[in-house]
């Protein structure tokens, strides 16, 4: 039935037209790729202040406060070029398990937002009133890390698995002599 | 482990011109993945025959066709060519190749003895010979 709905989301003419095409999927794509450079980044600071690793004389809202906005507006860009791209090839990605080891990454960040939203991004004023860094804010920072990390390995992974079943095969030999 | 930097007015300038400098400069990347790897790049083959599909698709091209050997036997190959992008800037369009074309494709097999090759030249129906796009023919020379 996933396999049904997949096929139906590639055949869709914007799908195919993108499938099909010159320089929009490049570009596509190199947005998406792009995005891992810029949000992507923006995401590894603010993990690595919640550690405690950079920018250390910086309060922690600051970091967190200044780079929401544009966290938010990089994700927007990321998953809207990564579903097209996903979208433009869907049945061809319904065997790949990088895909789906990806897709469940990124579950599990969606729950870390849900989990870690009231307890430190939203307050992180708390953060800095603490004289150290408490816990929860490490144990955040460290998960979104680990997160993000899979999800970028594993979306890179997407385009070295090749199915079992041959692409070529034997359509008939010759009679006996 | 304190890390602090405080960057000056000329240093933030250079922070920015060198990397954009060195992008400017930027050659197109080879490595991708690594055809070698894949595909038996020493041993160069030549298979003609019947296109029976094609998958006129990004990140590759895939087109398949019915091969006939020596001794009559039948096999359905697939090749792999590049994108559609780099294809057009070798002169094809996206009916260049059609189902029950008669085709020549110069060819690397695939390495685990698959019906499969990384294409480097295809003579199309119409006599004309196009670049397939893949590493390391990727622009006329």
């Amino acid at each position: 039935m996933i396999l049904e709905l997949f096929r139906w989301l590639q055949s869709l003419s914007f799908m195919t037209y993108i499938r099909e095409s010159g320089l929009e999927y490049p570009i596509v794509m190199s947005t998406h790729l792009a995005c891992i450079a810029v949000f992507g980044g923006m995401i590894v600071i603010t993990d690595l202040r919640l550690l405690g690793v950079v920018l250390t004389e910086r309060p922690i809202a600051d970091v967190v406060n200044g780079l929401r906005w544009w966290k938010r507006l990089g994700f927007v860009i990321m998953f809207a070029m990564g579903f097209t791209l996903f979208g433009s090839k869907a049945a061809e990605y319904y065997p790949n398990p990088y895909f789906w080891v990806k897709m469940s990454c990124l579950t599990l960040v969606l729950i870390h937002a849900i989990v870690f939203r009231p307890l430190v991004y939203n307050h992180p004023e708390q953060l800095d009133a603490s004289p150290v860094i408490p816990t929860r804010a490490k144990v955040a920072g460290a998960l979104s890390l680990f997160l993000w990390t899979a999800v970028l390995c594993n979306g890179r992974l997407i385009g070295y698995y090749e199915p079992p079943q041959q692409k070529g095969h034997v359509v008939s030999t010759a009679e006996g002599k | 482990m304190v890390i602090s930097l405080q960057i000056s007015g000329m240093a933030s300038k250079l922070a920015i011109l060198i990397p954009g400098g060195l992008l400017l400069l930027a050659a197109p990347i080879f490595g991708h993945h690594s055809v070698s790897a894949e595909f038996d790049v020493h041993n160069q083959n030549t298979y003609a025959g019947v296109v029976t599909k094609v998958e006129w698709s990004n990140p590759h091209i895939y087109f398949y066709v019915d091969v006939k050997d020596a001794r009559q036997k039948v096999t359905n190959w697939a090749f792999e060519g590049a994108g559609p992008n780099t294809l057009a800037r070798l002169g094809w369009v996206r009916d260049s190749l059609k189902v029950g074309d008669r085709v020549t494709v110069v060819a690397y097999p695939a390495r685990d003895g698959a019906y499969v090759g990384s294409a480097r030249e295809v003579r199309l129906s119409n006599g004309r010979k196009v670049l397939a796009g893949m590493p390391p023919d990727q622009s006329p020379k």
